[in-house]
Protein backbone atom coordinates (compact mmCIF):
# COMPACT_ATOMS: atom_id res chain seq x y z
CA UNK A 1 0.00 0.00 0.00
CA UNK A 2 1.45 3.34 -1.07
CA UNK A 3 2.35 6.09 1.43
CA UNK A 4 -0.85 8.32 0.46
CA UNK A 5 -3.35 5.05 0.38
CA UNK A 6 -2.30 4.70 3.95
CA UNK A 7 -2.99 8.40 4.88
CA UNK A 8 -5.93 8.53 3.24
CA UNK A 9 -7.33 5.46 5.39
CA UNK A 10 -5.95 6.65 8.76
CA UNK A 11 -7.64 10.38 7.11
CA UNK A 12 -11.23 8.33 6.78
CA UNK A 13 -11.28 6.64 10.44
CA UNK A 14 -10.99 10.20 11.78
CA UNK A 15 -7.16 10.60 12.43
CA UNK A 16 -6.04 14.20 11.54
CA UNK A 17 -2.75 13.70 12.95
CA UNK A 18 -2.70 11.48 9.11
CA UNK A 19 -4.26 14.92 7.61
CA UNK A 20 -1.57 16.69 9.23
CA UNK A 21 1.05 14.57 7.37
CA UNK A 22 -1.02 14.84 4.13
CA UNK A 23 -0.85 18.55 4.48
CA UNK A 24 2.88 18.49 5.48
CA UNK A 25 3.73 16.94 2.46
CA UNK A 26 1.55 18.58 0.03
CA UNK A 27 1.39 22.15 1.46
CA UNK A 28 4.49 23.12 -0.51
CA UNK A 29 3.65 22.49 -4.17
CA UNK A 30 0.37 23.26 -3.79
CA UNK A 31 0.70 26.53 -2.56
CA UNK A 32 3.34 27.52 -5.19
CA UNK A 33 1.46 26.29 -8.17
CA UNK A 34 -1.69 28.38 -6.63
CA UNK A 35 0.71 31.73 -6.06
CA UNK A 36 2.22 31.24 -9.46
CA UNK A 37 -1.45 31.12 -11.55
CA UNK A 38 -2.67 33.57 -9.15
CA UNK A 39 0.13 36.02 -8.70
CA UNK A 40 -1.47 36.67 -5.21
CA UNK A 41 -0.27 35.64 -1.82
CA UNK A 42 -3.07 36.21 0.12
CA UNK A 43 -5.09 34.18 -2.96
CA UNK A 44 -2.96 31.37 -3.02
CA UNK A 45 -3.03 30.93 1.18
CA UNK A 46 -6.80 30.85 0.75
CA UNK A 47 -6.61 28.19 -2.22
CA UNK A 48 -4.28 26.35 -0.73
CA UNK A 49 -7.02 26.24 3.02
CA UNK A 50 -9.82 25.86 0.29
CA UNK A 51 -8.09 22.57 -1.09
CA UNK A 52 -6.94 20.85 1.83
CA UNK A 53 -10.93 21.05 2.92
CA UNK A 54 -12.71 20.12 0.18
CA UNK A 55 -10.06 16.71 0.08
CA UNK A 56 -10.97 16.12 3.18
CA UNK A 57 -14.13 16.34 2.85
CA UNK A 58 -14.40 14.45 -0.77
CA UNK A 59 -11.32 11.44 1.06
CA UNK A 60 -14.28 9.03 0.90
CA UNK A 61 -14.54 8.92 -2.69
CA UNK A 62 -10.43 9.57 -3.68
CA UNK A 63 -8.53 6.61 -5.66
CA UNK A 64 -6.21 5.18 -3.69
CA UNK A 65 -4.60 3.04 -6.12
CA UNK A 66 -2.29 5.93 -7.80
CA UNK A 67 -0.86 9.47 -5.87
CA UNK A 68 -2.85 12.62 -4.57
CA UNK A 69 -1.00 14.91 -6.42
CA UNK A 70 -2.52 15.27 -9.42
CA UNK A 71 -5.99 15.28 -7.49
CA UNK A 72 -5.01 17.49 -5.07
CA UNK A 73 -3.65 20.01 -8.29
CA UNK A 74 -6.53 19.72 -10.10
CA UNK A 75 -8.51 20.89 -6.82
CA UNK A 76 -5.79 23.91 -6.54
CA UNK A 77 -6.40 24.62 -10.57
CA UNK A 78 -10.05 24.77 -10.83
CA UNK A 79 -10.29 26.79 -6.93
CA UNK A 80 -7.92 29.33 -8.64
CA UNK A 81 -9.46 29.35 -12.32
CA UNK A 82 -12.36 30.54 -9.98
CA UNK A 83 -10.60 32.90 -8.24
CA UNK A 84 -9.11 34.35 -11.65
CA UNK A 85 -12.27 34.57 -12.90
CA UNK A 86 -13.48 36.86 -10.04
CA UNK A 87 -10.45 38.72 -9.99
CA UNK A 88 -9.41 39.40 -13.29
CA UNK A 89 -7.04 41.79 -12.67
CA UNK A 90 -3.46 40.28 -12.56
CA UNK A 91 -1.64 41.92 -9.74
CA UNK A 92 1.62 42.81 -11.81
CA UNK A 93 3.05 44.24 -8.52
CA UNK A 94 4.60 41.39 -6.67
CA UNK A 95 6.10 41.53 -3.30
CA UNK A 96 9.38 42.77 -1.81
CA UNK A 97 9.42 39.58 -0.14
CA UNK A 98 9.89 38.00 -3.74
CA UNK A 99 12.73 40.19 -4.25
CA UNK A 100 14.56 39.91 -1.35
CA UNK A 101 14.53 36.41 -1.66
CA UNK A 102 15.68 35.83 -5.02
CA UNK A 103 18.88 38.14 -4.44
CA UNK A 104 21.47 36.60 -2.56
CA UNK A 105 23.69 38.62 0.07
CA UNK A 106 26.84 38.33 -2.47
CA UNK A 107 24.90 39.32 -5.23
CA UNK A 108 25.83 43.11 -6.55
CA UNK A 109 23.39 45.79 -6.65
CA UNK A 110 23.20 46.15 -10.27
CA UNK A 111 22.94 42.51 -10.60
CA UNK A 112 20.18 42.39 -8.13
CA UNK A 113 18.22 45.10 -10.52
CA UNK A 114 19.38 43.61 -13.62
CA UNK A 115 17.79 40.30 -12.46
CA UNK A 116 15.03 41.44 -10.73
CA UNK A 117 14.07 43.07 -14.30
CA UNK A 118 14.31 40.79 -15.98
CA UNK A 119 12.80 38.21 -13.92
CA UNK A 120 9.80 40.52 -13.87
CA UNK A 121 9.32 41.01 -17.11
CA UNK A 122 9.25 37.28 -17.38
CA UNK A 123 6.56 37.07 -14.66
CA UNK A 124 4.26 39.93 -16.44
CA UNK A 125 5.05 37.66 -19.98
CA UNK A 126 3.29 34.44 -18.08
CA UNK A 127 0.31 36.75 -16.48
CA UNK A 128 -0.22 38.04 -19.81
CA UNK A 129 -1.09 34.64 -21.13
CA UNK A 130 -4.50 32.98 -20.90
CA UNK A 131 -5.44 30.69 -17.95
CA UNK A 132 -5.16 27.46 -19.34
CA UNK A 133 -1.53 28.37 -20.85
CA UNK A 134 -0.43 29.94 -17.53
CA UNK A 135 -1.72 26.57 -16.04
CA UNK A 136 0.26 24.44 -18.65
CA UNK A 137 3.72 26.78 -17.82
CA UNK A 138 3.12 26.54 -14.09
CA UNK A 139 2.65 23.22 -14.00
CA UNK A 140 5.16 22.23 -16.40
CA UNK A 141 8.58 24.24 -15.54
CA UNK A 142 7.59 25.72 -11.57
CA UNK A 143 6.28 22.09 -10.73
CA UNK A 144 7.96 19.71 -12.43
CA UNK A 145 5.00 17.40 -13.84
CA UNK A 146 5.16 15.46 -17.33
CA UNK A 147 2.94 16.16 -20.02
CA UNK A 148 0.95 12.94 -19.41
CA UNK A 149 0.83 14.15 -15.33
CA UNK A 150 -0.66 17.65 -16.41
CA UNK A 151 -2.78 16.07 -18.92
CA UNK A 152 -4.62 14.16 -15.97
CA UNK A 153 -4.97 17.22 -13.62
CA UNK A 154 -6.60 19.20 -16.40
CA UNK A 155 -9.03 15.86 -17.64
CA UNK A 156 -7.59 16.86 -20.87
CA UNK A 157 -5.24 14.95 -23.71
CA UNK A 158 -1.86 15.30 -23.78
CA UNK A 159 -1.76 16.37 -27.33
CA UNK A 160 -4.12 19.48 -25.82
CA UNK A 161 -1.75 20.09 -22.92
CA UNK A 162 1.20 19.63 -25.80
CA UNK A 163 -0.77 22.22 -27.83
CA UNK A 164 -1.56 24.41 -25.05
CA UNK A 165 2.35 24.19 -24.38
CA UNK A 166 3.52 25.40 -27.66
CA UNK A 167 1.04 28.17 -28.23
CA UNK A 168 2.43 29.52 -24.67
CA UNK A 169 5.87 29.17 -25.34
CA UNK A 170 5.38 30.86 -29.04
CA UNK A 171 3.15 33.84 -27.15
CA UNK A 172 6.13 34.65 -24.19
CA UNK A 173 8.96 34.27 -26.80
CA UNK A 174 6.97 36.82 -29.06
CA UNK A 175 6.05 39.14 -26.05
CA UNK A 176 9.69 38.83 -24.44
CA UNK A 177 11.72 39.43 -28.08
CA UNK A 178 8.63 42.63 -27.97
CA UNK A 179 9.47 44.21 -25.14
CA UNK A 180 11.53 47.37 -25.49
CA UNK A 181 13.67 46.55 -21.27
CA UNK A 182 14.95 43.68 -23.13
CA UNK A 183 16.52 45.15 -26.13
CA UNK A 184 20.29 45.96 -25.72
CA UNK A 185 20.12 44.03 -22.47
CA UNK A 186 19.20 40.91 -23.11
CA UNK A 187 18.64 40.65 -26.56
CA UNK A 188 16.07 37.63 -26.25
CA UNK A 189 14.64 37.84 -29.98
CA UNK A 190 17.55 35.95 -31.01
CA UNK A 191 17.22 33.14 -29.50
CA UNK B 1 13.20 19.16 -24.38
CA UNK B 2 15.72 19.68 -21.74
CA UNK B 3 13.78 19.53 -17.79
CA UNK B 4 15.70 21.03 -15.19
CA UNK B 5 16.10 19.16 -11.82
CA UNK B 6 14.78 20.42 -8.52
CA UNK B 7 18.20 20.56 -7.01
CA UNK B 8 19.30 22.85 -10.26
CA UNK B 9 20.82 26.21 -8.73
CA UNK B 10 20.10 27.94 -12.03
CA UNK B 11 21.51 31.50 -11.86
CA UNK B 12 20.64 33.16 -15.57
CA UNK B 13 19.75 31.99 -18.80
CA UNK B 14 21.86 30.87 -21.43
CA UNK B 15 21.50 30.91 -25.18
CA UNK B 16 20.72 27.01 -25.52
CA UNK B 17 18.37 24.80 -26.94
CA UNK B 18 16.23 25.44 -24.25
CA UNK B 19 16.64 28.28 -23.45
CA UNK B 20 12.86 30.05 -23.06
CA UNK B 21 11.98 27.09 -20.79
CA UNK B 22 15.08 27.95 -18.36
CA UNK B 23 14.16 31.62 -18.15
CA UNK B 24 10.79 30.84 -17.52
CA UNK B 25 11.54 27.99 -14.76
CA UNK B 26 14.35 30.64 -13.49
CA UNK B 27 11.69 33.27 -13.58
CA UNK B 28 9.49 31.50 -11.29
CA UNK B 29 11.87 30.44 -8.76
CA UNK B 30 10.48 33.28 -6.78
CA UNK B 31 7.31 31.41 -5.89
CA UNK B 32 8.89 28.68 -4.34
CA UNK B 33 8.31 29.94 -0.92
CA UNK B 34 6.51 28.36 2.12
CA UNK B 35 2.92 28.57 2.65
CA UNK B 36 2.29 30.66 5.78
CA UNK B 37 1.89 29.22 8.95
CA UNK B 38 -1.13 30.08 9.87
CA UNK B 39 -2.99 28.49 7.17
CA UNK B 40 -2.71 25.05 9.15
CA UNK B 41 -4.72 26.22 12.26
CA UNK B 42 -7.57 28.09 9.58
CA UNK B 43 -7.69 24.16 7.90
CA UNK B 44 -8.08 22.29 10.98
CA UNK B 45 -10.78 24.57 12.20
CA UNK B 46 -12.85 24.11 9.26
CA UNK B 47 -12.55 20.92 8.92
CA UNK B 48 -13.62 19.37 12.44
CA UNK B 49 -16.96 21.64 11.40
CA UNK B 50 -17.56 19.42 8.78
CA UNK B 51 -18.25 15.52 8.67
CA UNK B 52 -15.65 12.79 8.75
CA UNK B 53 -15.25 11.30 5.76
CA UNK B 54 -16.27 8.22 4.37
CA UNK B 55 -13.51 5.22 4.18
CA UNK B 56 -12.33 4.84 0.39
CA UNK B 57 -14.27 3.58 -2.40
CA UNK B 58 -12.66 0.10 -3.54
CA UNK B 59 -11.91 -0.37 -6.81
CA UNK B 60 -13.10 -3.36 -8.70
CA UNK B 61 -10.79 -5.42 -9.89
CA UNK B 62 -11.48 -7.35 -13.42
CA UNK B 63 -12.85 -10.71 -13.18
CA UNK B 64 -10.38 -13.18 -14.41
CA UNK B 65 -13.20 -14.76 -16.61
CA UNK B 66 -14.56 -12.20 -19.18
CA UNK B 67 -18.23 -12.34 -17.87
CA UNK B 68 -19.83 -10.59 -20.72
CA UNK B 69 -18.23 -12.86 -23.22
CA UNK B 70 -19.12 -16.05 -21.36
CA UNK B 71 -22.95 -14.91 -21.56
CA UNK B 72 -22.93 -14.03 -25.19
CA UNK B 73 -21.73 -17.47 -26.15
CA UNK B 74 -23.95 -19.16 -23.89
CA UNK B 75 -26.91 -17.25 -25.20
CA UNK B 76 -26.19 -18.03 -28.60
CA UNK B 77 -25.01 -21.56 -28.55
CA UNK B 78 -28.32 -21.69 -27.25
CA UNK B 79 -29.86 -20.20 -29.74
CA UNK B 80 -28.40 -22.08 -32.57
CA UNK B 81 -28.95 -25.54 -30.35
CA UNK B 82 -32.50 -24.59 -31.09
CA UNK B 83 -32.81 -23.63 -34.36
CA UNK B 84 -30.59 -26.90 -35.22
CA UNK B 85 -33.34 -29.07 -33.60
CA UNK B 86 -35.90 -27.39 -34.90
CA UNK B 87 -38.07 -27.24 -31.49
CA UNK B 88 -41.49 -26.91 -32.93
CA UNK B 89 -43.64 -24.96 -29.57
CA UNK B 90 -46.71 -26.19 -31.04
CA UNK B 91 -45.84 -29.76 -30.86
CA UNK B 92 -44.40 -29.46 -27.58
CA UNK B 93 -46.99 -27.97 -25.76
CA UNK B 94 -50.49 -28.84 -24.96
CA UNK B 95 -53.24 -28.05 -26.80
CA UNK B 96 -55.04 -26.23 -23.83
CA UNK B 97 -52.36 -23.85 -22.97
CA UNK B 98 -53.07 -21.46 -26.02
CA UNK B 99 -56.72 -20.19 -27.60
CA UNK B 100 -57.34 -20.67 -31.42
CA UNK B 101 -58.54 -17.77 -32.93
CA UNK B 102 -61.00 -18.51 -35.76
CA UNK B 103 -60.18 -16.88 -38.67
CA UNK B 104 -62.42 -14.35 -40.11
CA UNK B 105 -64.76 -14.78 -43.08
CA UNK B 106 -67.11 -13.17 -45.49
CA UNK B 107 -70.63 -14.71 -44.79
CA UNK B 108 -73.43 -15.04 -47.77
CA UNK B 109 -76.40 -13.21 -46.20
CA UNK B 110 -79.63 -14.53 -47.41
CA UNK B 111 -81.47 -10.85 -48.83
CA UNK B 112 -85.49 -11.60 -49.93
CA UNK B 113 -85.87 -11.05 -53.68
CA UNK B 114 -87.95 -8.19 -53.44
CA UNK B 115 -85.60 -6.12 -51.82
CA UNK B 116 -82.98 -7.08 -54.95
CA UNK B 117 -85.73 -6.29 -57.43
CA UNK B 118 -86.12 -2.57 -55.51
CA UNK B 119 -82.14 -1.72 -55.30
CA UNK B 120 -82.44 -2.52 -59.16
CA UNK B 121 -85.01 -0.54 -60.19
CA UNK B 122 -83.86 2.56 -57.84
CA UNK B 123 -80.03 1.70 -59.12
CA UNK B 124 -81.61 1.85 -62.96
CA UNK B 125 -83.51 5.17 -61.90
CA UNK B 126 -80.05 7.09 -60.37
CA UNK B 127 -78.54 6.35 -63.70
CA UNK B 128 -81.14 7.76 -65.92
CA UNK B 129 -81.12 11.03 -64.56
CA UNK B 130 -77.52 11.45 -63.81
CA UNK B 131 -76.69 10.43 -67.51
CA UNK B 132 -76.88 13.63 -69.98
CA UNK B 133 -79.88 13.51 -72.83
CA UNK B 134 -78.56 12.30 -76.02
CA UNK B 135 -79.48 14.23 -78.49
CA UNK B 136 -80.08 14.01 -82.70
CA UNK B 137 -77.78 15.88 -84.82
CA UNK B 138 -78.98 18.84 -85.82
CA UNK B 139 -81.36 19.33 -83.48
CA UNK B 140 -81.58 21.60 -80.49
CA UNK B 141 -84.17 21.85 -77.84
Amino acid sequence: MSEDAELVLRICSGDLDAFETLYLKYKRQLYQAALAITGDHGAAEEILQDCFVRAYAAMGKVDTSVSLSPWLHRIVVNLSYNWTNQHRQWPLALDAVMDRLMAGPSASPELIAEGSELREIVREAVAALGFKQRVVIVLFYLQGFSLPEIANILNCPVGTVKSRLHYACKALRKKLSEDRRLIGEVAYGTF
Amino acid sequence: MVRFSEQANYTQPTSAEDDLGRLIRWSLEDFKVEPPVRAWPKILERVREIKAPMKPRRRLRRALVPVASLVQAVVISALLLALGLGVDRNLSMPQSNYQIHPTPTVQKVSVPQGVLEDMLRGYKLARMELEPPAYKRGVCP
